[in-house]
């Protein structure tokens, strides 16, 4: 289009022009790109939900997977798409998304029972809630991060004001240092707690037959150890070649194939 | 005086030293018929009584080998006492050893209890150790046939083992007594088709072999094969460096030869750096047989045993229940999987947790301790069964334990759970309703880095880091300029620049401007009359240079006519005086 308005110019007001039409058009492409994209993406959901109350269960899925590849996660997202999965009967996807949900939102019951209610389906048991997990589900860790942080800060503030008045200056530091600590504290508690940090090195066995784990990355029957079922989590420890170093919720190690598995927090970059 | 102190020294650190007895097996498994031994360890005494019998129902324990030793480090003497005790199954089982009591004069010390089990496996007896050429690739190299100076043994408890099956072993080093010098922490062992386990390491001990006195360091371990067929377990190899005994050079015998005699043996030794090899030795591994094998086997290999426990007995709505179920035995804890639950369709469980807690060194026998967190779905009075599939080697079949339900008195939550999530505006029901819309807006993070790590959150942090330190370093440089030290930094600049600059005042200047200086360093700015008695302070040339300059100020300050302009060289004296009051 523009090398179009280009041709049509005379050579003499070419420049001049071109000076001024192309910011135009530049602005226009931009402002369609703007208006365009949420419109798509806001389509492809509004679509998937019609086709979810048609009973087009497995298609809803495939356009809410589409849709949120190109949107931010969203918790209610991955429980709708879990939703989805589960009507179509693929337990271990939905467990999948429900997990995910559960990463983005500790907090979200509805997801935590559905994905319950699937693993039992699976044969998977619960997972256990430890003291991370309960201080991820009562309190939002990010906003609690910020918070920390903004003491700390303060706290940093208040010890500097000792340099500026010699009034209250062991109150100043006792403050001061009370508010670092804590602010600190909360910070590290925070990252401990935090299911994207703790699951982000997890892999689910998706795959209908499950997945073996062998005591050497080998698929040598004689070394083979047990048989992990489909949605159970597994904890990567390293990876050679086409095979993950796993270790199960209750502590036992092998190897399995990379193949049939799907890491639960989508970014997941193996070493 | 000083040879005295020394041995008094030798003395009192021989006789501080700690007493203690140590008794360790040479294997902690064994068959009917073949014997092990006990070697018993006693440090910083020097004589000691011990049983000659030890009475255990179903085994033959009996004294046979007594030793004493002397050691030097750094000037400090230590001695223990070794006895060796020959220990003969009769049946099999597992036995306890109760603790050796050991008579040091008036005191009765007591050595660790220990634990033997012993299988009725027809193996092949082990062969006595054998002594064979021994490579030693740092050097030296020890004589093959009876009566070499080194040599190694690996004693495997078994030669036909499973896949995974878990094998107790010991590797042991002999040096004959009149052997000194140091080895290694711990052998190499390595080789393709098995794993091994963790070494442990054996008190030394002495045995005659063949007639001959040997001091044997052990170390025990476990292998696991992990494929089938003829296995070769390869030479474990220990490193040392040994002086042996070794000729005198030329010129030593031609010596003591001139004097009639021959050089004492003993005398010279050569160092010898060696590695200590064992002989190579095969395993016949066959894989797990599929016939029989149950769906839930989980992996256990070896001889165990089962029991549960549950608490709290009586259990609040929703609260769970911990059922805690003990494996013991001997095998493979570390590759076994958990017990699985029966009937246990009223309850909601969670994975267990494993925790090993180990009874011998090589983790080969112990218990490992799972423990399942249960809710009730509806109220209960039963806890689940529990069954346990293993493998037993010896019978060579598997085997199903199981434990029947426990009482309990469990209730489950009367209402459906409550989403307590303000975001979700929706209410959860147990089972989840299918098809629950919720809205997009729904609470959780909206990302998948935590804030923590955002780039964004990251830079904040740094720009309230780099303002902070910016404030502290205003903070510290404020502090420093109104402190006592920082204004008579500034005090004295002000007055050298004033000083500087007196020496190109006009006679008429001069005075005033030397006051001037005089007050602000005598800190009488504000009450010029303290001056005067503020400068007895300084000597009296210093004094009475500047009192006449302060009456010279009084003079043009008063006088009606116009005072006599001071001599270069008044300028000069009152200009040094002045000098000594500003340093």
């Amino acid at each position: 289009m523009i090398p179009g308005f280009y041709s049509q110019l005379s050579t003499l007001g070419r420049r001049r022009c071109a000076a001024k039409l192309f910011p135009r058009a530049f602005a226009c492409l931009f402002t369609l790109v703007l208006l365009c994209l949420p419109a798509s993406g806001e389509s492809l959901l509004t679509e998937a939900r019609d086709r979810l109350a048609n009973g087009e269960h497995e298609a809803a899925a495939g356009l809410l997977q589409r849709h949120m590849d190109n949107s931010a996660p969203s918790a209610a997202l991955y429980y709708e798409l879990g939703q989805a999965w589960s009507s179509s009967d693929r337990e271990a996807e939905a467990a999948l998304a429900y997990f995910r949900a559960l990463l983005l939102d500790p907090a979200f019951t509805p997801a935590r029972e559905a994905l319950g209610a699937v693993n039992r389906e699976l044969g998977i048991p619960a997972t256990r809630a430890d003291w991370r997990a309960r201080l991820a589900g009562s309190v939002p860790l990010d906003e609690l991060v910020a918070v920390a942080a903004v003491t700390f800060w303060s706290g940093a503030a208040l010890l500097l004001v000792p340099l500026f008045q010699s009034k209250w200056r062991g109150r100043f530091f006792a403050g001061g240092g009370l508010l670092l600590v804590l602010g600190c504290s909360v910070v590290i508690l925070c990252h401990m707690a935090d299911p994207r940090n703790i699951h982000a090195r997890d892999v689910m066995i998706l795959q209908g037959a499950g997945s073996s784990l062998y005591r050497t990355p080998t698929d040598d029957p004689a070394g083979k150890i047990t048989t992990v079922g489909q949605g159970s989590v597994i904890h990567v420890l390293g990876t050679s070649g086409r095979w993950f170093h796993g270790e199960l919720p209750g502590g036992q190690r092998g190897w399995f194939l990379q193949e049939g598995s799907s890491p639960v927090v989508p970014p997941f970059q193996p070493n | 005086m000083l040879l005295i102190a020394c041995l008094f020294a030798l003395l009192g650190a021989t006789v501080l030293q700690a007493q203690e007895v140590t008794a360790g097996l040479s294997s902690p498994s064994t068959t009917v018929g073949r014997p092990v031994e006990i070697v018993v360890t006693v440090r910083g005494v020097r004589a000691a009584d011990v049983p000659e019998r030890i009475q255990v129902p179903g085994l033959q324990i009996q004294l046979f080998g007594r030793s004493t030793r002397f050691e030097m480090h750094n000037l400090t003497m230590t001695s223990s006492l070794t006895y060796t005790y020959s220990v003969v199954a009769a049946k099999a089982g597992e036995y306890e050893i109760p603790p050796i009591e050991v008579r040091i004069g008036n005191r009765t010390l007591r050595s660790n209890p220990l634990r033997l089990d012993v299988s009725d496996v027809a193996a092949p007896p082990l062969p006595p150790p054998s002594i064979s050429g021994r490579q030693a690739p740092g050097g030296g190299q020890a004589r093959a046939g009876a009566g070499a100076p080194f040599f190694g043994d690996l004693v495997l408890s078994k030669k036909k083992a499973y896949v995974g099956e878990v094998v107790p072993a010991e590797l042991r080093f002999y040096f004959k007594t009149n052997i000194g010098g140091e080895v290694g922490d711990r052998p190499n062992l390595a080789g393709e088709g098995f794993t091994v386990q963790r070494f442990a390491n054996v008190p030394k001990r002495e045995q005659i072999v063949n007639g001959e006195n040997y001091i044997v360091f052990a170390f025990q371990t476990a292998l696991s094969p992990v494929k089938s067929g003829k296995i070769e377990v390869p030479p474990a190899s220990l490193e040392a460096r040994l002086q042996v005994p070794g000729s005198a050079p030329q010129e030593f015998e031609d010596f003591f030869r001139n004097f009639g005699s021959m050089i004492p043996p003993g005398m010279f030794t050569n160092s010898q750096d060696v590695a200590v090899e064992t002989r190579p030795v095969e395993m016949d591994v066959v894989s797990l047989p599929l016939q029989g094998r149950p769906d839930d086997f989980s992996g256990a290999i070896g001889k165990f045993e089962i029991t549960a426990s549950v608490s709290p007995a009586k259990v609040e709505p929703g609260e769970p229940a911990t059922l805690r179920v003990v494996v013991s035995g001997q095998g493979n804890f570390d590759a076994m999987g958990a017990p699985v639950l029966t009937g246990d369709e009223g309850w909601r469980s969670y994975p267990p947790t494993g925790t090993f807690r180990g009874a011998d060194a090589i983790n080969f026998s112990g218990e490992k301790i799972y423990e399942f967190l249960m809710v009730a779905r509806s109220d209960q009075t039963q806890t689940p069964g529990v069954k346990f599939n293993y493998f037993d080697p010896a019978a060579g079949k598997y085997v199903l334990l199981t434990q029947d339900p426990l009482e309990v008195d469990a209730r489950a939550a009367s209402s459906p759970v409550v989403s307590s999530d303000s975001s979700a505006a929706t209410k959860a029901t147990a089972a989840p309703t299918p098809l629950v819309a919720v809205s997009k807006d729904a609470g959780g993070a909206a990302g998948w880095t935590p804030w923590i790590r955002e780039p964004w959150f990251i830079a904040a942090n740094a720009a309230f880091a780099a303002a902070w330190l910016v404030v502290l370093a205003a903070g510290l440089f404020r502090r420093a300029s109104i402190s006592p030290a920082g204004q008579r930094r500034r005090r004295k600049k002000t007055l050298e620049a004033r000083f500087d600059g007196l020496r190109e005042a006009s006679d008429t200047e001069f005075v005033p401007r030397a006051t001037e200086i005089l007050h602000i360093a005598l800190g009488t700015v504000d009450s010029p009359l303290r001056a005067d008695s503020r400068l007895d302070a300084f000597d009296q040339e210093t004094a009475a240079a500047l009192r006449d300059l302060l009456a010279r100020q009084d003079e043009m300050k008063y006088a009606s006519s116009s005072a006599k302009p001071l001599s270069t060289e008044r300028r000069e004296h009152i200009s040094n005086a002045l000098r000594n009051v500003i340093v």
